[in-house]
């Protein structure tokens, strides 16, 4: 089998198994809180049908109890449970009851690996990009500068610097955010142009941010290899500047890959709560309605579909990964 | 600076915090601020500046529980990871997927469901559940290493007992990413907490950063030009995080020389 082929079948079992570990935390997650979730849609519903007579509140019981699957022993819940979220069955919303959450889910998740996958690579590409420049510049006075600006900055958290960059934006340059606008039935182009103009605020906010931890991680690699033997060797050969850029560049951004693959979690973080801040319709604001609602099975979704999506992106950045390491290409040579 | 606000949260609510500051509708709201109220007053009527040291500490409670718990699972896997020198790939696998995992919905389904019974000390604890990957697959990588330096083998076949390895040879040479990991872990912490409690998932009846910024904002406070209520605590919080990652860096400097 050629390299990158068996390459992409262990890059596709390596997303298997991570929904298959995020959809066991879902469901100790769900089994570990402290009440039943279908306790608490029951109860929701009664207040909802008070005419209701005893015999007729117990069956409804019984018919939610069977959809959550809580008759069975923890072995068959779980394999219940393991079948029905694979196939995308997650049970009703308890706000938008009997809307399925699947559902629900579905129409919020593009929105939202539209903007992950959007920022990881814009705050990626620029991080590293200055990463080398600062690393390889004779401008010492201003690349120390930007190195201070960033360590110092970095360590302040997101969600402090997302309210801060709001307020900006809102109350003092008096900014709007974009609202929505119907999509159904448009041309995909002009449905790009409006997911991208809605992107914008969110993804500016990450990438201002992002772009940090990128950079620092690149010059600190690329202060390491501009020390090596090929880069001497290249210098005193008379190699231009950019030619020494670009060895350091290629040999450093393997291990940045790397970087960006692993921290696709945290660039969710962030990306849900830009997302409820700036009114971006993705997964953030899902949260948030969930959560002013107590509408756990909702909450239970957006726990494993969010996993499902960081693996799909995880999975598509992998897929790039042979053309930057020619390691997997050509193995053992 | 770490001094003065250690003191602020330490000693100034031990002698100076008359009425409980969670509580709501004791002074005045919405006061700028002024010679009574030097921070002001919110609009749910709590004093800021009795507020502000009692958020902050227990958002360094809750960061300094998820630091510890993490550093310490981390040290304790990446041991047994280098000691068993067995299943190395498959666990580097299994902490890969964990920090690849995205922390805030489980996060925020966990404490939410939980908040009625959590304290500041069981955040913590919960926030770890992640905590611990990213620490744990730098230590396996660090010891991973160390393990083929000579003087480590010099040791096993000088027969020095594994743990007298683990204690001699390895802990002074990971000593000084422990230490500068605990600080990143309390700020990640920190971080996770505010973000959790902004999304109203938290026990908001307690004050923390998170929590004083989701009042805030539910109260609108930003349109409604009571930039005290939010501001001053922000200022805070980046104050003490900017002089622990200070330290941090001092800290990482002073024990690298000896390196």
């Amino acid at each position: 089998m050629h390299p990158v082929a068996r390459y992409i079948i262990k890059r596709f079992g390596r997303m298997l198994l991570t929904i298959w570990i995020g959809l066991t935390i879902t469901f100790i997650v769900s089994r570990s809180l402290p009440f039943n979730p279908a306790d608490v849609l029951v109860s929701r519903l009664a207040t909802f049908a008070l005419q209701l007579r005893p015999e007729e509140l117990e069956r409804m019981r019984r018919i939610i109890y069977d959809l959550f699957g809580l008759g069975d022993p923890v072995h068959l819940q779980y394999i219940k449970f393991l079948y029905g979220y694979f196939m995308g069955e997650m049970g009703p919303s308890f706000t938008y009851f009997p809307v399925k959450v699947s559902e629900i889910i579905s129409a919020s998740l593009p929105w939202s690996i539209f903007l992950l996958i959007q920022t990881s690579i814009v705050s990626w590409l620029i991080g590293n990009f200055l990463g080398v420049i600062a690393a390889l510049s004779k401008h010492r006075r201003f690349t120390k500068g930007m190195e201070y600006f960033a360590m110092g900055l970095q360590p302040i958290p997101f969600a402090i610097f997302a309210i801060a960059y709001l307020i900006f934006y809102v109350v003092i340059l008096k900014g709007s955010i974009p609202a929505g606008e119907v999509m159904r039935g448009k041309p995909i182009i002009e449905i790009m142009s409006i997911a991208f103009r809605r992107s914008i605020l969110p993804l500016t906010a990450m990438v201002i941010w992002g772009w940090m931890g990128n950079f620092l991680s690149m010059k600190s690699l690329a202060m390491k290899l501009k020390n090596e033997d090929f880069v001497e060797y290249a210098k005193l050969r008379g190699a231009p500047q950019r030619t020494i850029m670009w060895y350091v560049t290629r040999n450093a951004i393997t291990p940045q890959f790397t970087y960006l693959l692993l921290s696709l979690g945290m660039i969710f973080t962030g990306a849900a709560l830009v997302e409820y801040l700036f009114s971006y319709p993705g997964i953030g604001i899902l949260l948030v309605t969930s959560v002013l609602n107590a509408d756990y099975n909702l909450m239970l979704g957006i726990v494993y579909m969010s996993i499902v999506g960081v693996a799909v992106a995880a999975f598509i950045l992998d897929i790039v990964y042979p053309i930057i390491d020619p390691r997997i290409r050509y193995p053992g040579q | 600076m770490l001094l003065g606000i250690a003191a602020y949260i330490i000693v100034y609510p031990a002698f100076f915090i008359k009425v409980d500051p969670s509580r709501w509708y004791v002074v005045p709201k919405g006061i700028p601020p002024s010679q009574s109220f030097p921070f002001g007053t919110t609009l749910t009527g709590q004093n800021i500046a009795d507020l502000v040291p009692i958020a902050l500490r227990n958002s360094i409670i809750i960061g300094g529980t998820t630091a510890l718990t993490s550093i310490a699972v981390a040290i304790v896997l990446s041991m047994l990871v280098v000691l068993v020198r067995k299943g190395v790939s498959a666990i580097m696998t299994f902490i890969d997927t964990m920090c690849t995992i995205p922390p805030l919905p489980v996060l925020i389904v966990l404490l939410y469901g939980w908040r009625d019974y959590i304290t500041m000390p069981l955040i913590g604890l919960i926030l770890s559940i992640f905590g611990w990957a990213w620490p744990s697959r730098a230590l396996i990588s660090i010891l991973s290493s160390l393990r083929e330096r000579t003087f480590i083998h010099t040791s096993y076949l000088s027969g020095l007992p594994t743990y007298l390895i683990m204690i001699k040879d390895f802990i002074p040479y990971i000593l000084r990413y422990i230490l500068i990991g605990f600080v990143n872990l309390s700020l990640w912490g920190i971080g996770m907490e505010t973000t959790v409690a902004m999304f109203g998932a938290m026990r908001m009846d307690v004050p923390t950063i998170g929590t004083t910024l989701y009042w805030s904002m539910h109260f609108q406070a930003f349109i409604l030009g009571l930039w005290w209520w939010y501001m001053i605590p922000t200022l805070f919080l980046i104050a003490f995080i900017l002089s622990l990652y200070a330290l941090g860096v001092k800290l990482d400097e002073y024990l690298t020389v000896g390196v």
